[in-house]
């Protein structure tokens, strides 16, 4: 078997770039969306949402296992033609950075409400992005080094301080559980589906593991860990706020724990600790998913090597994260895309695995040719 | 030939010379990098935490109570402006222990700022422009409301709770029979900021005769359909120069509508904390009273109907006898039992004169409507629901244990 990647990655690298991928990116607003569509069941709306993204973590590692050590990239060109694919994976790509920014941009916003007030919000864009592209230049080992640090401590924290909230629930406030239509759950999995996009870096990761099964194994564990802890915010965030006291906030988990009361040890301090906690997981996934979108267009064209690429995509990036000049702008295109731009990109997948499977394109055309 | 070879080994050796310079001057680059981005971090470390966001802090002037009282319309002075907000401030260097070989003053230990304003923001803008430090609301314990404001409404005036993100969310709020401008300017017994008097009562009696309220939960509550507040009331007693919580003041929606007693407080406690921590005395046939502490108590809501028009409530209640004020020190098991008949009797009634009085103010403190949409979901709607609420039928059910007696009965 050919392999050309000189990097390999662990099958347990999997599991910590997922999960840090997964809660890395806007954690802290998910109650508000699955709130927003399903109401006081809007804990379902995470487990709905993961539907879609579960089948697309299966075609991922179908399409792998059928093109053995081929980039997405590659297996995409010979399932689809070479113009439709380019054009598709420019599409994707330009989509998911246009998103992944945006979130940095909100994100930055949080940053200057809550941290560093009076700063300029430019100045620790402007750092954040810098340390991004530093992080993402030395590649895929460097990143999971990173995140290998720092997912530990990191998750132990988001999970405990998500538990520490549940004592202030009031049951009736998540009742009736199954208050909602067929309908308004498809709409709530629209809706949420965003929370799970980083699993779509997989189409990128999955030729640097010889291991295949073992990768799905630590990379379902990873989507579960992270379905669970979105439930668990939800369930915190709907149970403490109530359905319609949760749209007061922008960020219903960083609410929740502030009112946390941890008498005599954290005492007002239980927020600041989360949000430093979560800002390190979102640096790590915005670093991890730079180099996605670099390293794939890198393979797209040929001629543009690696650092060139995240040279190339640094401008619009960077574009993008000065450029919005306040709340209305950033929040009106992130709100549009969580809602309807990103079922499509959980679509490509499964359809490229269709098409290769209708077409027998790949190992199974070999097997069927031999037999 | 040999010359031409040697020649040829000679530009070998030049390249390979200059491979290992290329090499030597990447690994100086190496470390030179390593420096300047140690530098750059140290750069924006000093940027971000230096230059921005400094605040020494002996320039910020803490807030601990924000106090917001209504201005009579006929009142002369009163022109736009609906409210008179009160800030209070402690002088830290007042209240530091006397270090040794100073002597001690009795000097005041806080200052308190007042404006009339529109709003409390506004009211906020123009009391930074007056102190001389930079206002700092991350230590506000207390906010309190007049109690003839709170009738007029207060959502308007509490939307900057949740907007300004240093503010405590769990500061306590209350309401306050005379102005929140003059309980501020009060001292305690204990010569402790009178934020921080109130705050630390709240916390030590947050069941009873009065309740605790963060602000995060008013906040939440005002938010949701079909929920009604309370929060606890406060008076300045001149005479013992003490801050008495005294009830609760109960609001229909955002507005204050009613007190409740102590009393009746104390059942609000057990059906809504769980608990009351100062007690009952229960009158008992012949003239006698028997005296209870320490309740402990669970409650469920069964609305009977969709309709949200009949409701019972289970009420398990564990308390310890701590008083009779007639000498008996062994009583019978069938004068135990009877005393424990009493009691829930006593409870059962007291509960349903309770219910009664928040009924009569339309005020859904107990969330009966949300017990009902918990249970019917879409099928119950909240429309007209305080109308509703005061005439439902509710049923109490009170199952009393005496956990202790103090003594061998």
């Amino acid at each position: 078997m050919t392999f050309p990647e000189k990097t390999t990655l662990r099958p347990s690298m999997y599991f910590v770039l997922m999960i840090t991928g997964l809660l890395g990116f806007d954690m802290l607003a998910s109650p508000l969306i699955s709130a927003k569509a399903l109401g006081n069941a809007g804990y379902f709306a995470p487990l709905a949402a993961a539907v879609p993204a579960v089948a697309a973590m299966c075609a991922i590692f179908a399409l792998q296992k059928r093109f053995p050590g081929q980039s997405w990239v590659q297996y995409s060109i010979k399932t689809i033609g070479r113009i439709p694919a380019t054009i598709i994976l420019l599409l994707l790509m330009i989509t998911w950075r246009f998103y992944t920014t945006l979130l940095s941009r909100d994100i930055m916003s949080l940053v200057s409400t809550h941290m560093l007030i009076k700063t300029p919000t430019w100045v620790f864009s402007l750092m954040g992005f810098l340390g991004i592209i530093y992080l993402a230049y030395h590649g895929i080992e460097s990143i999971s080094r990173f995140m290998s640090f720092v997912f530990v401590p990191a998750s132990i924290v988001v999970f405990l301080v998500a538990l520490s909230a549940m004592p202030y629930i009031d049951i009736r406030q998540l009742l009736p559980v199954f208050n909602f239509s067929f309908w308004d759950l498809v709409k709530g999995a629209f809706g949420v589906s965003y929370i799970y996009l980083p699993i779509m870096l997989l189409l990128v990761m999955t030729p640097f593991t010889r291991d295949l099964r073992s990768a799905r194994r630590f990379t379902s564990g990873a989507l579960a860990l992270g379905v669970l802890g979105f439930i668990s915010e939800s369930l915190s965030a709907i149970g403490i706020f109530g359905a319609t006291g949760l749209m007061r906030y922008t960020w219903p988990t960083l609410e929740f724990v502030h009112i946390v009361n941890v008498r005599y040890l954290a005492l007002e301090q239980l927020g600041v600790l989360l949000l430093t906690v979560w800002l390190v997981l979102t640096f790590g996934a915005a670093a991890f998913s730079y180099w996605g979108a670099s390293y794939s267009l890198s393979q797209l064209f040929p001629k543009i090597s690696y650092k060139t690429a995240m040279l190339i995509l640094g401008l619009p990036t960077g574009l993008i994260l000065l450029l919005p000049r306040n709340i209305i702008d950033t929040r009106y295109y992130l709100q549009f895309l969580q809602k309807w731009g990103t079922m499509g990109i959980y679509i490509f997948p499964l359809t490229i695995w269709l098409i290769a499977v209708i077409r027998g394109c790949g190992k199974g055309k070999k097997r069927h040719t031999k037999d | 030939m040999d010359h031409l070879t040697g020649g040829l080994n000679g530009v070998k050796v030049l390249r390979r010379l200059n491979r290992l310079n290329r090499l030597e001057r990447l690994d100086r680059l190496q470390s030179l990098k390593g420096l300047l981005l140690g530098a750059l971090l140290l750069l924006f470390a000093l940027l971000l935490s230096g230059c921005w966001d400094v605040e020494e802090l002996n320039v910020r002037e803490l807030c601990t109570a924000i106090a917001i009282d209504g201005i009579p319309d006929d009142a002369e002075d009163a022109g736009d402006n609906r409210i008179r907000v009160t800030l209070q401030f402690p002088l830290p260097q007042h209240i530091l222990p006397p270090t040794a070989g100073v002597a001690t003053s009795h000097r005041t230990t806080f200052y308190t700022v007042s404006v009339n304003a529109k709003s409390v923001g506004e009211a906020i803008n123009r009391i930074n422009d007056q102190i001389t430090g930079v206002l700092d609301t991350s230590h506000v314990k207390l906010i309190l409301l007049q109690e003839d404001y709170a009738r007029g409404g207060i959502l308007q005036e509490l939307d900057f709770v949740t907007r300004v993100p240093k503010l405590p969310r769990q500061a306590s709020i209350i309401v306050t029979r005379q102005s929140g401008e003059f309980i501020l300017s009060q001292t305690s017994p204990k010569d402790l900021l009178p934020s921080l008097d109130i705050f630390q009562q709240l916390q030590l009696k947050s069941s009873g005769g009065s309740l605790d309220v963060p602000l995060w939960k008013f906040v939440k509550i005002l938010d949701e359909p079909g929920q009604d507040p309370f929060l606890p009331v406060m008076e300045y007693n001149e005479g013992n120069k003490t801050f008495a919580l005294n009830g609760i003041a109960v609001f229909q929606h955002d507005r204050l509508v009613g007190l409740l007693d102590t009393n009746q407080t104390r059942i609000i406690s057990m059906l809504d904390h769980g608990r009351n921590d100062s007690g009952f005395e229960i009158p008992l046939p012949g003239n006698k009273r028997a005296t209870f502490r320490r309740f402990r108590c669970s409650k469920r809501i069964i609305p009977q109907n969709p309709q949200g028009s009949k409701f019972l409530i289970k009420v398990k209640v564990h308390c310890v006898l701590s008083e009779l004020d007639f000498s008996q020190p062994n009583m019978t098991k069938a004068e135990m039992e009877q005393l424990h008949k009493q009691a829930a009797r006593f409870i059962k009634e007291e509960c349903q004169r309770t219910l009664r009085r928040i009924q009569k103010m339309e005020a859904d403190i107990l969330m009966f409507g949300l017990s009902c949409y918990a249970k019917y979901g879409k099928d119950f709607s909240f429309g007209d629901w305080p109308k509703r609420f005061s005439q439902a039928d509710i049923a109490v059910e009170v199952d009393l244990q005496i956990d202790r007696s103090g003594t061998y009965f």
